[in-house]
């Protein structure tokens, strides 16, 4: 062996310097308004790496993602602020939920061919949009749902200032990214990476493609649920347009675009550079050229899928099997 | 009586607006059919066309009814520009980058007309709006007999187009079999490109037509989604008869349903429509059924 | 000499074209059954029908007592009756040995023990020296060779090859068919394979099944199905 920074010593040395950066971060960037921006990426990263499992993994496009975030942002305000319950109570019940919209969502399309699904997760977007806004009992119709402000603590996830939120989304992140690399490296990675490169060749090889996008599927429902769950406890308020918006689910596939779809870290980098990024940007631009920002988004998706598909982790393994020698 | 009277009512409203859909929609199951691409966009480019319509009527006083058909026109190219910029780099790339690249042009299109027009409602006022028809004791709205009519004559000429020229056989036969293009001695890259430009004039056509019943805003090709993803999968993706039959059903099925629920949720029950059409179509009932009415034919 | 795998009554349609027309017949345990007819025969077709990639409209294929048709193909696969495809398909971008440890999967729970398996699979093809190797780098014949590598790697019963042959050379012919009749012996494959090098097909096969529009025209010898003036008309395009 090398002793090119390839080897496990290396490797584990590089997660704890990135685990400590993530970790010491609110020590070094001082205001608070940054450490908010910092909790969006550690939520969005979480839920992009989440859709990864099954639109980058398997390559099997999800454009309905926002449902499961925002059936986990609603359950959160929903118990919180209607019904006064624990939000730690209603992360689970917001993966339940999640889980069975995606199986019931899975399992006509996984047996057709990925047009299907593509069509079927974007039809559901504004189903739920219907159901929030209608349902007002419980969701407060268009108006929305505010939580009350409770004593600050781990039970009410509210504090007095975003850094105590921002480790627990830097957890979320951190226990998403593990998943996914774990995925990654298992029986059902390999699986999942067959259907990606060739379906008709994966059918030949013996491989159930529709228990492993099944399953694929119900991980990442419940991975952004979570991620949905977190969001309502961080806003205290869900309504709607903030819950169903179609930009959700253009962000998650954007970050893991940007990132790299293969890599179990492709996602997580897209949003820690998109998101900031998009801030900046929607400071500058004021009224209509406001739109200009998510132009450059769509721009952006174009652009990626004629020249550089893998994303930057693209970029970064042809850089590093130039240097090592190696394959990421 | 009277009860009778609000069905036929409903059912012939829902006619009207079922033409509609379809002819939003069989661009969308043509481009499918030939180039065996979902275009993600196709919601936008209705957009595109309710923009040029207003445009036309607020700066020209042009009435949308009028300027359809040179939206349309320019719509076709507009579809064949894109169609040779994006779409043609992707025709052989994995499903997911044709998604991602007709979804990111939606992007570039809502947020295009976002920039242009600001993100409001916006109408036109046109002098036949307020006028209604009666035929045999019911009543439409002269809006909707217009968009209507449009729709059938569109679909009309569009099977003229498919079973008359040589250029409509040979697209026809592409979405059956693909490589049929080649085997009729058709550059399959003239035909994608018609194909899309085709799929564009239809929708944008609708847009400018279906203006003086409803407002437009940049992002309301997202409303228009899930009729049409409805009408194309009912209809079984890239047939043209089959989606304008869905259209008709889908209309007609939403209209009823405002008998009993509130019009906010019309498209409650579209969507119903779409997941059934879905767990039939897994199940192999509806290929199954077209099997046998082809049987049922031959015999 | 038993059927291991018995065709009854097969029959396909795509939209007007009969593409099988009640075929019929049985392979022997154990043997190398050719398939030869001309561009679009139904050959493919056929073996599609078989593993259920392409479901028939009626017919039955009784493998071991059970009916193959309606079965979907991951499970044909699993149940021992596994099939190459007629343009080689393989996972390009991954690595020769996870292209064969992916099929490994179905008898082996974790990777680890996968990838040995696929080692030992790779070494009967001559191909374990390019384990790492990305599987777009390979040549064709290589490649080819793969794709036979994964389909073993499910240790069918019956092994179904498609035109793995097509674009080699001599050479590479040779040593596939080695390989292919070493398989056939110590492992005892059932093997059937649609090959249009004649000369290839002549010398593995036991008996040669000739299709032509759909239907068999000749099954036997190779020798004796070479002289039917039927299999000879339909080469020459006799009307």
């Amino acid at each position: 062996m090398r002793s090119l920074p390839t080897s496990r010593p290396w490797r584990i040395a590089f997660y704890l310097v990135a685990l400590a950066a993530l970790f010491l971060a609110p020590v070094y960037l001082q205001s608070s308004y940054s450490v908010r921006i910092l909790v969006l990426v550690c939520l969005f990263g979480a839920a992009s790496t989440g859709w990864n499992l099954i639109g980058g993994y398997a390559n099997q496009i999800s454009l309905g993602h926002t449902v499961f975030f925002g059936i986990g942002a609603y359950a959160t305000v929903i118990f919180q602020g209607t019904l006064g319950l624990s939000p730690w109570l209603a992360i689970p019940t917001g993966i339940v939920l999640a889980v069975i919209v995606a199986l019931l969502i899975g399992w006509p399309t996984f047996q057709l061919s990925g047009h299907y699904f593509a069509l079927a997760t974007l039809a559901l977007l504004p189903v739920f949009h219907i159901i929030a806004t209608y349902w007002e009992d419980l969701t407060g119709g268009s108006v929305g749902i505010s939580v009350p402000i409770l004593p600050s603590g781990l039970d009410t996830l509210q504090f007095d200032t975003p850094t105590p939120f921002f480790y627990i989304a830097a957890v979320l992140l951190v226990l998403v990214m593990i998943l996914a690399r774990w995925v990654r490296q298992s029986v059902l990675g390999l699986q999942l990476d067959a259907i990606r490169l060739n379906p008709q060749a994966s059918t030949l090889a013996g491989v159930n493609q529709f228990r492993a996008k099944m399953k694929a599927l119900v991980m990442s429902a419940a991975v952004v649920a979570v991620a949905g769950s977190l969001y309502g406890a961080f806003l205290q308020f869900m309504d709607p347009d903030t819950a169903f918006s179609w930009n959700t689910t253009l962000n998650l596939v954007l970050f893991a675009m940007v990132g790299g779809v293969r890599f179990w870290w492709g996602p997580a980098l897209g949003a820690l550079i998109l998101i900031p990024f998009g801030e900046f940007a929607s400071a500058q631009l004021t009224g209509n050229l406001a739109a200009l920002g998510q132009l450059a988004y769509g721009v952006l998706l174009i652009l990626l899928v004629l020249f550089q598909p893998r994303g930057i982790g693209g970029l970064f393994s042809i850089v590093w099997q130039k240097a090592t020698g190696r394959k990421l | 009586m009277d009860i009778l009277n609000h069905v036929a009512q409903s059912v012939a409203n829902g006619l009207l607006i079922g033409s509609v859909y379809a002819l939003i929609s069989v661009g969308l199951t043509l481009i499918f059919g030939v180039m065996n691409i979902v275009n993600f966009a196709h919601g936008e480019f209705l957009m595109v066309g309710m923009f040029g319509a207003y445009f036309a009527s607020t700066a020209f006083g042009l009435d949308p009814l009028w300027i359809a058909p040179l939206i349309g026109i320019a719509g076709f190219l507009l579809g064949a520009l894109v169609e040779r910029t994006i779409i043609e780099p992707i025709i052989k790339a994995p499903q997911s980058a044709q998604i991602i690249a007709t979804v990111g042009l939606g992007i570039i299109l809502a947020n295009g007309a976002a920039a242009i027009f600001g993100n409001n409602f916006l109408s036109v006022k046109t002098p036949y709006q307020g006028e209604t028809f009666s035929l045999f004791g019911l009543h439409f709205a002269a809006t909707f007999v217009y968009a209507a009519a449009y729709a059938v004559v569109m679909a009309v000429l569009l099977a003229l187009f498919l079973n008359k020229t040589r250029f409509g056989k040979a697209m026809r036969a592409t979405a059956q079999n693909r490589g049929a293009a080649q085997l009729l001695g058709i550059d399959p890259k003239r035909m994608y490109m018609v194909a899309f430009g085709l799929g564009v004039a239809l929708v944008t056509l609708a847009g400018s037509v279906i203006l003086p019943y409803t407002l437009v805003y940049p992002f309301i090709g997202q409303q228009y989604v899930l009729i049409m993803f409805t009408v194309v999968v009912l209809g079984g993706l890239g047939s043209i008869r089959g989606a304008i039959i869905a259209g008709l059903v889908v209309g007609v099925i939403q209209s009823l349903s405002t008998l009993l629920l509130p019009s906010e949720l019309q498209n409650l029950p579209v969507f119903i429509v779409f997941f059934i059409a879905l767990v039939l179509i897994s199940g192999g009932v509806l290929s199954r059924v077209r099997n046998a009415s082809v049987k049922l034919k031959r015999s | 000499m038993s059927a291991i795998l018995r065709v009854q009554d097969l029959s396909q349609r795509f939209g007007g074209l009969h593409a099988l027309k009640d075929v019929s017949f049985d392979i022997i345990d154990g043997e190398i059954l050719g398939i030869i007819g001309p561009n679009g025969a139904g050959k493919s077709t056929l073996f599609n029908a078989i593993v259920g990639v392409v479901p028939p409209i009626s017919g039955h294929v009784w493998f071991k007592d059970e009916d193959l048709v309606g079965v979907p193909p991951h499970e044909v696969m699993a149940k021992g009756v596994a099939k190459t495809s007629q343009s080689v398909q393989v996972f390009d971008e991954m690595s020769v040995l996870d292209n064969v440890a992916v099929a490994a999967l179905l008898k082996n729970d974790s990777i680890k023990s996968a990838r040995e398996a696929a080692r030992g699979e790779l070494e009967f093809w001559g191909l374990q020296s390019f384990a790492d190797v990305i599987a777009q780098d390979l040549t064709l014949a290589q490649r080819s060779t793969l794709e036979l590598a994964r389909a073993m790697m499910l240790h069918p019963a019956v092994l179904l090859v498609d035109e793995v042959m097509a674009g080699l050379n001599e050479v590479e012919v040779d040593q596939m068919l080695d390989r292919m009749m070493q398989a056939n012996r110590e492992r005892g494959v059932t093997l059937i394979v649609i090959e249009h090098n004649m000369r290839a097909l002549m010398r593995i096969s036991h008996r040669i099944l000739a299709l032509d529009y759909g239907a068999v025209i000749a099954l036997g010898e190779p020798a004796e199905v070479s002289k039917n003036q039927r299999v000879v008309d339909a080469y020459l395009g006799v009307e």
